[in-house]
Formats: C-alpha cells, structure tokens, sequence
C-alpha cells in the first residue's frame, strides 16, 4: 500500500479528532452529573444526590416501563410479520412488493407521525400505546425487511431439500433450517428495531395520549423545563446501560461466531 | 372440511400478507389522507367536506417556500459534512485498520446508542456562553467575549451533524469493507496515481454507500422537529417545527396537511433526483441497455 | 415447495379483508394490560409541574384508583389532541383561562360541576370566581395561577428603570438579550394589552401593529420558550424575560439579583389553570375523590412550595421571597380583584401569518 502524507498523517488525525468530537459532549455530561452544585460551571464537590433523586421519580419509571413495552412488541411484531412475509411470501412473489416498504425511510419521520395523526383521528381511534406500537412497528418493516431478504437470498436451498428428503416435514424444516440460518438477519434487525422505538420521538409526540408517556417523550419534556443536573444523572445512567447492553451483545455474537 | 383444506393450501399467503397489509394501511392510507385533507376545507372529523384548493394556496407563499428551502439547504448542508467527514473515517477503519476496526468502529458507534435527546443536551454545557467551547477559546486568547453559539442555526447544524454522524459511517463502512483491494493495488500497479486511483476506481465502486448515507442523513435532518427545538431558540421556523406547529398548535390541520404534502413532495423529489445522481455504476450500465 | 399459483382470485381477496379487519380491529382494543389490573382508574391531562407525580402515587396509595397523567406542553396541544377524541377517554383536564372558555363554547363537551362534592369550595378565593369565561363556576374550578410578568437579573440594569411593558416591548427602553414565552398567540395578546391596554378593538391595523413590535424584538431575543428562562436569568445570558411569576420567582430563592416586575400592580394580566370535566366521564365519584385530595391543604401547600404558582384557595401561603412585587406575591396575591385575561380576540388566520412572519 502507498504510505502517502494522506494514509500516513491525515486520516488518523481526522479520525482522532471524530473521536474527540463524539466523546467530548458525553464526557462532560457525565462530569457535570456529579456536580453538587445547581449550576453547572460552579464545581461545588462530589455527589450522588442526582442519581438518588431520580429513583424517586415515578414518572421515569412509568415511561421506562412503557417504552419497554412498546419497543419489544413492537420487535416482536416487526421480527414475525417480517419473517412470514419474506419466507412464505416468496411463492407468490411478493417480493415485487419490497419497494413499498421504502416509502417509511424515503419520507422524514414527521410526515409518517403526522399522516398517522390524521388517520387515527379520522377514526376516532383512542390514541394510547396500541397507537405507538402500531407506528413503531410500521418504521421496523422497513429496515426488518430488506435484512431478512438479504440473508435468505443466500440461503443455500439445497439444505431445504436435503431436510425435506430426509422426511422432516414443512413446520420442522422451517424451525429446525431455516430459522437458525436466518437468526443473524433476525438478530441484527430486531435489535436495530428495538433501538429505533425506544429513540424514536416524533411518532410518540404525535400519537401519544395519557397513558402513553415514553421515555423519549419524558426526556423532552424535561429538557424543555430547562437545564438541570437530574437530566444530566439520567443521561448518564442511559447511556451506562446501552453501553453494557451494546457490550454484552457484541460478546455474545463474538463467542458465537467463535463456535 | 373442503374449506380448511383449501385454507390450508393457502397457509402461506395467510401468513405472508399481514405485512404487506400493515404497511399499506399504517402507511399508504394515512398518506392518502394527508393528501386528500390538503384539498378539503375542514378537517374530516367535523364531517365537512368542501373541495377547494385553498388550503394549497394558503401553502404556496414564500414564507413557506423560505422555510422548506431553508430546511432542505441545512440537509444537504449536514449531509454533505458528514459525508466529508464520514468517508475518510470509514475508509481509514475499514481499509487501513483491519485488523482492529470491529473494535474501534464498536466504540465510533458507542455514543450513538443512546437516547439522541440526550446526546443534544449534551451539546448545551458545551455551547453555552459558561461553556467549554467558550472557556477553551477564551483562554487561548482566539476570542475576547464568550459567543452565542447556543440558541442559533449554527448550533442546530452541529448538533444534527453530531447525531446523523452514525447514520453516514455505518453504510459506508458496509461497503468499504466489503470493497476488493486488490482493485487499488492492480490499478495503482498499472501506474495510475493515488488520487486517480481514488476518484476513478474506488468512489465509484462505493457509490451505493455514499448514496444510502446521504439520503440517511438528508431525509431525517429535513423533517427533524427535536434538536431545533431544544437548539434552536425557536426564533426560525424549519419544516418539522412549522409542521407540528400547524398540527398541534394552531387550528389548522387542513393547512397543515397541505403543507405536510408539499414538503413531502419536495423532499421525495430530491431523493428522485440524488437517486440519479449519485447512481452505481451497475445501475448506470443497466440504464444504458 | 412450489406451490401452483392457481389460486382463486375471490380467496386471496377474502384473507386480505380478514387481515385488515384482524389489524384494524386491533387498534380499537382497550389496552389489554389494563384489563388484568380491574382497578379503578381515571385519565387526566394537565400541565406539566401543575400535578406532580409523587402526590399522584400518594392518591393511589390512600385510595386505591389509579390515576394515569398525560401532559402536554401548550394550550394549543391540549386543544388539538383533546379535539380529536372529542374528549373521549380523559376524565379530567387542566386547561389554562381562554382554553377553558373555548371548551365551554363547544357544545356539550364538558360537564357540569357538582360543587356538593367539592369541600374545598368556601376555601376558594372569591376574586378567582366569576370571570367571563364561565360567570357562574358552572364548568370549570380554578385551581392555581399565575401573573405575567418581566424578570430582570438586576446587575444588568439600573435601579431606575421603567417597570413596565416596555421595557420589554420597547427597544429604545432596552436592548438587553431577553427570552420570550414560547405561545405566539399569548405574545402577541399582551403585545396588544401594551400598545392599546385593553383587547376592545383589535382589527388589521393593530395587529400589523403588533407583529411589527414583536419583529422589532426578534434581534434581541435569545429564545422564545418559558423552560429555558431561569437558568437564563441566573447566568446573566438573558437578564430579561417575559414569562409567568413561577418561572422567575423559583431562581429569585437562589439568586439575589433576580426581581420580578408585574407591571400594572393593580391590574395584572394573568392566567388561572383550571380544573374542567368532559361530558364523556363516567367515573364522576373517582374524578371528585381526586380533586378533593388535590384541593387538600398539604397537597396545595406542597406544589405551591414547589412549583412557585399560586394557589386558589385561601388558606395556603406563599413563600416569602424579595421581589419588588413581594406585597403581592408573598400574599399569593389574594388582594388583587382586578384582572386582564388572555382572550381568543385574534383570529387563528392572523395568528399564522405571524408566526410565519415573525419566524420565517
């Protein structure tokens, strides 16, 4: 390879300094959620005052709750319909159709929360959780899809007929087949789907009603009443456990393509 | 017992379609009616329907063009900076690290699994007159008041850069590591330089990288409604605050959906026309057939 | 595995409307996990600070009925969403003034208050009653309130200036960074308040009028949001807001150099939250089980204590804090009986043309 001034100087540097800028906000945050005092550039000693006053908030617990809530069935409904869809779906060529789930990425987000607005309010549908997981599983087909498909155009059908000449019948086929090779397409996506809902702001923004606060929404909501270190605690502790989520399921896919 | 046979033979277009109907119903009828309220005078759930066209004309004034054009410049803009960016990023991990880039690119992609609210306060002990950014430059002596940063169009550029960083490296990386080498080191043996070697061989075997990072970036970043808000001071308007505004603050859904489908339009006929641009070489070759 | 595609036309069609009957169908399910909790509960829709959480669990704790609380951000938010159910599905809202008189003006929307029920009602500041949105209580309970008014961070200012509206409204008075409340229409109704002090007759003129004031302050405005407006205050960024009394008064505590400035003491404009019931409730005795712990001295005293609003009922105090309106406000302002109100005077037209005007 040619060790120009580019490769040699240049590339690192930028890369150092795109790491630099990626980490030095979340630094500070973390720092600053230590800080005893009200104010952020006063230093004013150690504390763990914040992160105790956000175990006696009820309302962070309630949203956490529902986003949990929403995420996984949101997940589950994507991971389901979107394997059934690609799988069964092929027979009758219903991939001819895989350019309609590109609508949900090719528009911005609001124009989905908005239209959904609309057509539940039409409707007069109550707008609740059941409204936000329908919402959150439409934009998880988009992604769901294309990644599944991707995976099972590699499949190699031979092992299909293979098992079926064997005597297994469909269902085992497909369970004991199909569905360990396909667990990597299924894995990624529903993992970049769970991630999306509980991220995701505007379709909670729009669709949400009494009983729907999410944890995007309560983040908002609390940043909108102005700066203030419990936020700063909170966002630390988010990130903590994504962090240890992110790890633990990077280590877990490590020791399995180790096997 | 005839009918559950024949059901039976159907299982899989039982099960297979579901999706399809989702997406047609939670997506395809919305958008429908987004549309058809931007013709009717008041919204449908008070059961008047009057054909005008006045809600669209209401929506074609130069305010409002201001304001989608104005969005539509800041997400290209963002765009564009992330792909200057992104590109050199990805390439350094993909193709000069290999060894080590799962690792580094697991801790690149980090702070980006958390909630992104909280990745933009972040931004605000930085940007704030008492912040770090402020402090630092103050005590290099490169500034002798503290600036605003915070609460202006620049700060709201940064901040969605910052947090559309991610969405450009990833498909880049995907199809810088997948890019065969060998290709720069047969070109550059046959005498091309460095740089010839870059722009005719191996950006556009990347394109299709490039392309679905931009439109990653550029769509989202031009209906965002969150980080202006908390950014921007509300003192200008970009097409998400404009739209909800219409939606949920103002009594007009009508007008809103108007606005909301010219916006759409605008926006899927830049996509079109990047689509274009920014084309594989294969798909080229294809048109050309 | 390949199946013969020579399936009838009319079965496939029939699955798709199975399936979209099935999915529809869905949407209209009463949450199923509520099902397995056969609790009471009720829904309520208020103001963020106004019902804090920790008071709520304390209801559930005492009484059993479980109260799910949804917030919103803006008048305008609570309008557009309660509008789209028609009410249905919330047994409980905390509008603020002119949206109670909108709701009001909608016909059957809400339900008539039983004031049998409240026991709070004799403890009831009587100058809080009877205004023109609902003459006789009929519909609405106020609950807290709160005054307009200007914070200033004083270091920035000398002791003598004006302490009225213009000293935000006025650029020639004061060019200081500032931050605005957020609502475009409430801007713009105290706008009309300081150039023509009453909402009589407000007409083109004056509102070009007005949006040509409200530009002229667009160069010096900071932000327009009523949250970001205390730590504003306190860091000298912004040393003069345009807010209601609770924003500034909880820094005044902290903070020496803040003051909070109601301009026209004896007639001050503000704005009361009230309680309101839609005429879709049916859990009448679980809504007034509530409000009657709401209205319970230690829970007034407690969000007073937090929140920084003032409390309808007489026998809370405010706490004392220095302000050059301190007569009034550590009173809780129980001795003002004239009020300006925000009214509905601007058309929603007008109101975007401004905003678009303003912002764009």
């Amino acid at each position: 390879m040619v060790k120009s001034l580019v490769s040699r100087v240049w590339l690192p540097v930028l890369a150092s300094f795109t790491y630099l800028f990626l980490y030095l906000p979340i630094i500070v945050l973390i720092f600053l959620s230590f800080n005893a005092s009200d104010f952020p550039f006063k230093w004013d000693g150690f504390t763990l005052k914040w992160y105790a006053s956000l175990l006696h908030e009820p309302e962070l617990f309630i949203a956490l709750k529902n986003s949990l809530l929403v995420a996984l069935t949101s997940v589950a409904l994507s991971l389901v319909m979107g394997l059934l869809f690609v799988y069964c779906g092929w027979q009758y060529r219903l991939y001819r159709f895989m350019p309609a789930f590109l609508a949900a990425v090719a528009l911005p987000e609001i124009v989905l929360a908005v239209g959904l607005l609309s057509f539940f309010s039409f409707f007069s549908v109550p707008l609740g959780l059941t409204t936000l997981i329908v919402g959150h599983t439409l934009l998880g087909l988009s992604f769901v899809i294309p990644i599944i498909r991707t995976q099972f155009l590699e499949l190699d059908y031979s092992l299909t007929e293979a098992s079926l000449d064997l005597g297994a019948s469909e269902a085992q086929t497909f369970f004991k087949i199909i569905l360990p090779l396909l667990s990597p397409a299924l894995v990624a996506g529903g993992l970049l789907v769970f991630i999306l809902s509980l991220d995701d702001f505007l379709i909670s923004f729009f669709c949400s009603g009494p009983t729907s606060q999410t944890l995007s929404l309560y983040i908002f909501g609390m940043i909108r009443l102005g700066v203030s270190p419990t936020i700063n605690a909170l966002s630390t502790m988010l990130l903590a456990i994504s962090s240890l989520l992110v790890i633990a399921f990077c280590s877990l896919n490590i020791s399995n393509r180790g096997l | 017992m005839q009918l559950f046979n024949t059901l039976k033979k159907q299982a899989s277009f039982i099960a297979a379609v579901p999706a399809l109907i989702w997406q047609i119903l939670f997506l395809y009828v919305p958008l429908l009616f987004l549309l058809s309220a931007s013709f009717f005078k008041r919204w449908p759930v008070f059961n008047v329907y009057d054909l005008t066209f006045t809600n669209i004309a209401a929506v074609i004034t130069t305010a409002h063009f201001k304001i989608i054009g104005w969005s539509l410049i800041q997400a290209m803009t963002i765009a564009t900076a992330c792909l200057l960016v992104g590109y050199p990023v990805a390439y350094f991990f993909a193709v000069k690290m290999r060894r080590w880039k799962n690792f580094f690119l697991f801790f690149l992609m980090l702070p980006f699994w958390t909630n992104f609210l909280v990745q933009a306060y972040a931004w605000f002990f930085v940007l704030e007159r008492n912040g770090l950014l402020n402090r630092f430059l103050l005590s290099l002596g490169i500034i002798r008041e503290p600036l605003q940063i915070l609460y202006s169009p620049f700060a709201v550029i940064l901040v969605m850069f910052y947090c559309y960083l991610p969405f450009m490296i990833l498909p880049l990386y995907g199809v810088l590591e997948k890019f065969d080498l060998r290709l720069i080191e047969a070109s550059l043996d046959l005498g091309a330089t460095s740089s010839k070697t870059f722009f005719k061989i191996t950006l556009p075997l990347t394109m299709s990288g490039i392309r679905n990072g931009f439109l990653l970036v550029m769509v989202p970043a031009f209906g965002e409604y969150a980080i202006p808000a908390i950014m921007g001071g509300g003192r200008y308007l970009y097409v998400g605050s404009l739209i909800s505004n219409y939606f949920l603050e103002s009594r007009d859904p009508a007008v809103g959906s108007s606005f909301t489908t010219v916006s759409g339009c605008v926006i899927l006929f830049i996509v079109l026309i990047i689509s274009r641009v920014m084309a594989s070489p294969k798909q080229i070759q294809k048109q050309e057939r | 595995m390949i199946r013969s595609r020579k399936t009838p036309r009319t079965l496939l069609l029939l699955i798709i409307i199975f399936w979209i009957t099935i999915i529809f169908g869905l949407l209209f399910l009463p949450n199923p996990f509520s099902l397995f909790s056969s609790q009471k509960t009720i829904n309520v829709y208020s103001w963020t600070e106004l019902i804090d959480m920790r008071k709520v669990v304390e209801f559930e704790r005492q009484t059993g009925i479980k109260v799910n609380i949804g917030y919103f951000e803006s008048n305008e938010e609570l309008y557009s969403k309660i509008k789209l159910t028609r009410g249905v599905g919330y047994d409980l809202i905390v509008p603020s003034g002119y949206m109670a008189e909108q709701f009001i003006k909608e016909k059957d929307f809400l339900q008539k208050i039983d004031k049998s029920k409240l026991h709070f009602w004799p403890r009831l500041n009587p100058n809080l009653l009877r205004h023109f949105y609902d003459p006789e209580n009929e519909y609405t309970i106020p609950y807290m309130w709160s005054i307009y008014g200007i914070g200033i961070n004083k270091s920035y200012f000398s002791p003598d200036i004006r302490k009225d509206w213009s000293l935000i409204f006025d650029t020639t008075v004061s060019q200081a960074p500032r931050v605005l409340i957020d609502d475009i229409r409430e801007l713009m109704i105290i706008g009309a308040y300081y150039l023509f002090g009453s909402l009589d007759k407000i007409g083109e003129q004056q509102i070009t009028e007005i949006k040509r004031v409200l530009l002229e302050q667009k160069k010096y405005t900071l932000v327009y949001a009523e949250g970001g407006a205390p730590y504003l205050l306190a860091s000298g960024q912004a040393p003069l807001v345009l807010v209601t009394s609770p924003y500034v008064l909880r820094v005044v505590a902290h903070n020496k150099d803040i003051d909070f400035i109601i301009p026209d003491k004896e007639n001050p404009i503000i704005s009361i939250d009230t309680l309101v019931i839609p005429a879709s409730c049916t859990k009448q005795d679980l809504v007034y089980q509530f409000i009657n712990f709401l209205f319970s001295p230690e829970v007034v005293q407690y969000h007073v204590d937090q929140t920084y609003f003032l409390p309808a009922v007489t026998d809370v105090s405010c706490k004392e804090v220095e302000t050059s309106s301190k007569n009034i406000l550590n009173t809780c302002a129980r001795g003002i009986t004239k009020f300006k109100f925000l009214k509905n005077v601007i058309p929603t037209k007008a109101i975007n043309e401004a905003l678009l005007f303003l912002k764009s």
